[in-house]
């Protein structure tokens, strides 16, 4: 018998155009606490799916108790008893909290049929068990966040997982919500199951942790004990070079004010939210996941309805209804998924970078191709996209080299205000230092910038205000020489008051 | 060397190489069936008998192209055509009559359109399945049993006439052509479209009206099908609520051959053009050695999923390969 | 103390079940109101039985679409299906008119199910988009009816008595037509909701990808779907046969839009994942009466057509208005929990 629950021995996975995992190590005691931590990007996600028998390695071996496997599929991986709780949570929302427990290993009675009593009775005593109220009969889709969490442990507990996969449980949970997912999975372990918790919130893994992974870059970079670990450690691990050097961030007088929100509410979504930029500045926005931020600027651009409040753009008052609304009077918004929301993949860069602005190439004969065309080949020297040339499918560029062609689209419109949503969510570090090089000269030449991130450094490196949100509010705005991680995550979770009268 | 390689794979890959190769091989098949096969007549004569389909493919093209579907339009153009039969029936000017039909086939689209864009929760299956019932339902309200004649004096110049030599349909096919050729390939629109049905939501997000282009799609599909019923009236000489059953089936076959899919952003008129000649020259052919409409019906319904199935296949296969490694037990 | 909770429960019920409640209340405030404008011509034993015998191939048809939809599809194949299944135990029977009815119960819906199969094959496996494929299907199984019948009708006289009796015998007073409806909606009541077969069904319609990582087979769940549904669709073409005692290349033309309007009727989301067998049944009676009570109430037959696209639109939008005030609602709440908070 090995010391180790669960050993990954030089993984590797590739996906077209991408190295996802690096020949990475990983290995899990029984009865501990492991987290994962890296930034967005860093393979973590590619590695449950691993280990999850999702995706196939295509390199490296894998040990379940000391013994090699070889997964096909999850239901392989669930007779090792692994069991994972994904980031997207993976529920039925019109199927009952019990069936969503039970799908996959449903109880059936003499008859063989589905023993519906005894399952609602399970479902009821597990979450009793892990100090839950939820009434098993509840459709899953009437549940919030956090409570479909708990159902989705429950349905690990239920199947004896022995190995239970968190993925970012904490994202989008409020302070309270936290607490009571630690004191679960704290229950776990004394029960001698074994976590692999991934996160990337200091928070987390001092509050849980017994020891801690790092990887960058889809590489392993180390594993610390708790006691051993330090918060330099850990930054220079995850970051991996001087924070300077991957800031560039210009010294910029700022003009007046471009945009400005006021009170803005919309139902179950947010609540009386103000801010303005000006001209040259960047403004952070930050904030869990979940806590509105993207909400807020969409409805801004006019993607979405905002029920009350006013948006000035340049002091003028405006209303859109539609994002092209927007785009004409020089407002854009760079969306957070880009593969979703940003780009048409299976299209070349040059007719990308081109949609939003077709009617610059409108002529009697059609569209002016070789106008569009230059105009590709400008942005994209403009913006360093590495590609053979702007005749490339998008779908075959790397994560950054996408973004950068979703920038490219902004910029080819007639903007001054930029709505830069998570720009370098999951782009690799070398395109993330160029996207923040072009954000810092967009500065320089005038643009306004909201940019929402919830990677505390680089809001921190790039803003010049950081204005923090929690629960569809926005709670406080800090000035760039007064923000530090601490406070802004203290803000964000909405526990400030009591952490820095605590803390000081 | 390598290089002409590629090319050749290029054009092997193309659907449209592929299709001319099905055009050459339906033509040969036909003339070794029958002698009467490549008179011009009957060639001509067999335009107009497949050629009022060929009219509406260019609407259902669009609509698919956004990644819907309309199987209403056989219903449109029995709506419109009894409309136009039903309005000469009353006695108003003949030009009135047409200009009525063009409107309810525009409106009948326009309302598919309408609901599809206000709820949003709705697909266009089910949209399109109701309205098809209900079109030739209203067909029904107006016509009962009747059939209705009057209008066929005045309205037979369209099946019958020529204009420079080509049958009067023959020319608007053509007429149509070119100009959808032009919106769907050269225009904004056309862009937009296949950007629509590519993404949807990276469409909006990049600001393209995604609701007034789908309502704008929609119309025109039922214009199409409108005026094709007008075609399908002139020839038939009578028009009753029974008319153009199961037209939906064999427009959609010959634009899906022609290169379009339900799931969208795909499909070029060069490859729509062969698509209707194929399905057309196939149930000329048929006709002449007298196959059976019903078998006929047997040939194009396996076409279409035969034609629906081969972008598939290369991912069903791969799939199946990978189960069997997995039984297997890898390695 | 009890009493309130039964309070409880039974509020609990009726928000639960709201959908099959209206239904209910729909189907009893019709039956009333034409009743009354009818002076008593709609509740006589002699309607009801023939309302009952409509209705029970509808109800039929509808479970096995109810199953398709729920995975995810639809199937406009069964009207097909049924005329196919018909014609072939038709023609079986005017052949061989010693074969016992039991065997023509079983050619019927062997056939349904090789059709259900091929059906399954080409949107589970071949991927298919399901409207498109089973609109081809439909056609080309139409087709195959004419290969076999080479156009002839199957009429009265070719058929036995006792074949004729399924359709006007009964059973403890009940029409036996009825009991294969019962037979059915109680299959249909146990595979969807206590068998996992049928629990992965909906799992698959809520979301496919989910249900892979769930460890589902997806592929063979659809397909079984499509089976299950042509099968049923078999035994209904035979009924079909027996009650119009008549087989002929176009029977049942169309029937697939009646089914699929019930279906949608009874509340069945048509993007996959939700619907109750009890709430099919319910749709499935109310149309049927409709179509039962407008000749009684003397709407032409001409606009029955019309009437049932509407039906479909109306309930469909219903459908999406309900949902859309469910999701208000439950953001009003979360927006009251946090603001207590």
């Amino acid at each position: 018998m090995s010391e180790y629950v669960l050993e990954l021995r030089d993984i590797t996975k590739r996906f077209p155009g991408v190295v996802a995992l690096n020949h990475v190590q990983f290995r899990l005691k029984k009865g501990e606490i492991h987290a994962l931590m890296g930034e967005n990007g860093a393979g973590k996600s590619t590695l449950i799916k691993v280990i999850t028998g999702v995706h196939k390695p295509d390199e490296g071996q894998m040990l379940v108790n000391g013994e090699e496997v070889f997964f096909q599929n999850t239901n392989d991986s669930a007779a090792k008893s692994i069991a994972a709780i994904y980031q997207h949570s993976t529920t039925y929302v019109h199927l009952s909290v019990t069936e969503n427990i039970f799908i996959g290993h449903e109880l059936k009675n003499r008859f063989g049929l589905l023993d519906w009593q005894e399952m609602h009775r399970r479902a009821k005593e597990l979450l009793v068990s892990l100090g839950s109220g939820i009434d098993p009969h509840t459709l899953m889709g009437n549940l919030s966040v956090a409570e479909q969490q708990v159902v989705e442990i429950s349905k690990a507990v239920s199947a004896n997982a022995e190995i239970v996969i968190m993925d970012e449980p904490t994202a989008a949970l409020s302070k309270r919500e936290c607490e009571e997912l630690y004191r679960i999975t704290e229950q776990l372990r004394s029960e001698g199951k074994s976590i692999l918790f991934i996160s990337h919130r200091l928070e987390d893994m001092y509050r849980l942790a017994n020891s801690v992974t790092v990887f960058r870059d889809a590489s392993y970079i180390g594993t610390w004990s708790i006691e051993e670990v330090t918060n330099e450690i850990l930054v220079q691990a995850m970051v991996g070079r001087e924070i300077k050097d991957l800031y560039p961030k210009a010294k910029v007088t700022l003009g007046e004010t471009a945009l400005e929100v006021k009170g803005l509410s919309r139902t179950g979504y947010f609540r009386n939210v103000s801010f303005s930029v000006r001209k040259g500045e960047i403004l952070g926005l930050t904030g869990l996941v979940g806590a509105g931020r993207s909400e807020v600027c969409q409805a801004v651009c006019g993607l979405t309805p905002y029920d009350s409040g006013e948006v000035l753009l340049h002091g003028q008052s405006v209303r859109f209804t539609h994002p092209a609304q927007a785009m004409k009077k020089k407002l854009g918004y760079l969306p957070e998924d880009r593969q979703l929301q940003g780009l048409l993949l299976p299209w070349e860069i040059y007719q990308n970078e081109t949609l939003s602005s077709l009617e610059k190439y409108k002529s009697p004969a059609g569209i002016n191709k070789k106008k569009e065309c230059e105009d590709g080949e400008q942005l994209s020297a403009r913006l360093s996209v590495k590609d053979k040339n702007i005749f490339e499918k998008v779908s075959a560029l790397s994560g950054g080299n996408q973004q950068k062609v979703v920038l490219a689209k902004l910029l080819n419109m007639d903007l001054d205000v930029l709505i830069l949503d998570e720009p370098t969510k999951g782009v690799d570090v070398g395109a993330k230092s160029q996207i923040y090089a072009i954000m810092s000269e967009l500065a320089v030449s005038g643009y306004a910038i909201v940019l929402i991130s919830s990677e505390m450094p680089e809001i921190l490196a790039m803003s010049d205000r950081i204005a923090v949100m929690h629960e569809g509010t926005l709670v406080k705005i800090l000035d760039r020489q007064e923000a530090t991680q601490e406070k802004m995550l203290a803000y964000a979770m909405n526990s400030a008051d009591d952490m820095l009268k605590g803390g000081d | 060397m390598k290089q002409t390689n590629d090319k050749i794979k290029d054009l092997f890959s193309h659907w449209e190489t592929f299709l001319i190769l099905i055009f050459l091989l339906v033509n040969v098949i036909n003339i070794s069936l029958s002698p009467y096969y490549l008179n011009y007549n009957n060639v001509m004569n067999s335009m107009i008998n497949f050629m009022d389909k060929g009219l509406m493919v260019y609407g259902t093209m669009m609509v698919l192209i956004l990644g819907e579907i309309d199987i209403s339009i056989a219903s449109i153009i029995t709506l419109s055509g009894c409309i136009a039969g039903w309005a000469c029936e009353q006695r108003m000017p003949f030009m009135v009559c047409i200009l009525l039909a063009l409107a309810v086939g525009t409106l009948c689209g326009a309302f598919n359109g309408f609901l599809l864009v206000k709820f949003k929760e709705l697909n266009s299956t089910i949209v399109t399945l109701g309205t098809q019932i209900l079109f030739r339902g209203l067909a029904y309200m107006l016509l009962e049993d009747e059939s209705l004649k009057s209008y066929a004096k005045q309205l037979s110049g369209l099946a019958w006439d020529k204009v420079l030599g080509l049958p009067v349909i023959l020319f608007t096919f053509i007429l149509l052509t070119l100009f959808f050729a032009y919106v769907i390939h050269r225009t904004c629109f056309g862009r937009r479209l296949y950007a629509i049905g590519t993404n949807k939501t990276a469409s909006y997000f990049s600001g393209i009206y995604t609701d007034r282009i789908k309502l704008a799609v929609f119309s025109v599909n039922g214009l199409c099908a409108a005026f094709a019923g007008l075609f399908l009236a002139a020839k038939l000489a009578s028009v009753r609520a029974s008319i153009a059953q199961g037209f939906e089936m064999e427009v959609i076959a010959m634009a899906i051959l022609g290169g379009a899919s339900p799931s969208g952003g795909k499909g070029r008129v060069g490859g729509v053009i062969l698509g209707v000649f194929i399905i057309g020259l196939i149930r000329y052919g048929t006709g002449l050695v007298n196959i059976s409409s019903e078998t006929l019906k047997i040939i194009i319904g396996c076409l279409l999923i035969v034609v629906c199935a081969v972008p598939n296949l290369r991912q069903v296969l791969a799939d199946a390969k990978e189960a069997r490694r997995g039984r297997a037990g890898l390695l | 103390m009890t009493e309130n909770m039964d309070k409880q429960k039974i509020r609990h019920f009726l928000s639960d079940h709201s959908q099959e409640a209206a239904l209910v209340l729909i189907i009893l405030a019709v039956g009333t109101l034409v009743q009354l404008r009818t002076g008593g011509s709609f509740l006589t034993a002699s309607n009801l039985n023939e309302l009952m015998r409509e209705a029970s191939m509808l109800i039929m048809v509808s479970i096995g679409m109810m199953i398709v939809i729920v995975s995810g599809g639809i199937d406009l194949s069964v009207g097909s299906v049924m005329g196919l299944s018909g014609m072939i135990a038709a023609l079986v029977l005017r052949d061989h008119r010693q074969i016992p009815i039991a065997a023509l119960f079983l050619i019927a819906m062997g056939v349904g199910l090789i059709c259900g199969t091929i059906t399954g094959f080409v949107v589970a496996k071949l991927r298919i988009f399901p409207l498109i494929g089973t609109l081809g299907t439909c056609d080309i199984l139409r087709g195959v009816i004419y290969l076999f019948s080479k156009g002839e009708w199957v009429s009265q006289t070719d058929m036995t008595e006792n074949f004729l009796a399924i359709s006007t015998g009964t059973f403890l007073g009940i029409n036996y037509m009825v009991w294969f409806a019962v037979i059915v909606v109680v299959f249909g009541f146990v595979f969807m909701g206590h068998t996992r077969f049928g629990r992965h069904i909906y799992a698959v319609g809520n979301s496919e990808a989910n249900a892979r990582i769930s460890g589902i087979n997806t592929e063979r769940t659809k397909w079984a779907a499509y089976m299950l549904s042509g099968m049923i669709a078999g035994l209904a073409g035979l009924l079909w046969v027996c009650k119009y005692a008549c087989a002929q290349g176009t029977s049942a033309t169309g029937f697939e839009l009646n089914v699929i309007a019930s279906v949608v009727l009874g509340g069945v989301s048509i993007t996959g994942g939700s619907g109750t067998v009890t709430g099919v049944v319910l749709g499935s009676l109310l149309f049927g009466m409709l179509s039962n009570i407008l000749p009684l109430i003397q709407v032409s037959s001409f606009w029955q057509r019309a009437i049932r696209g509407a039906v479909i639109l109306i309930s469909v939008i219903i459908n999406a208005l309900v949902s859309r005030r469910a999701a208000r609602k439950a953001l009003e709440r979360r927006e009251q929990n946090e603001t207590n908070e």
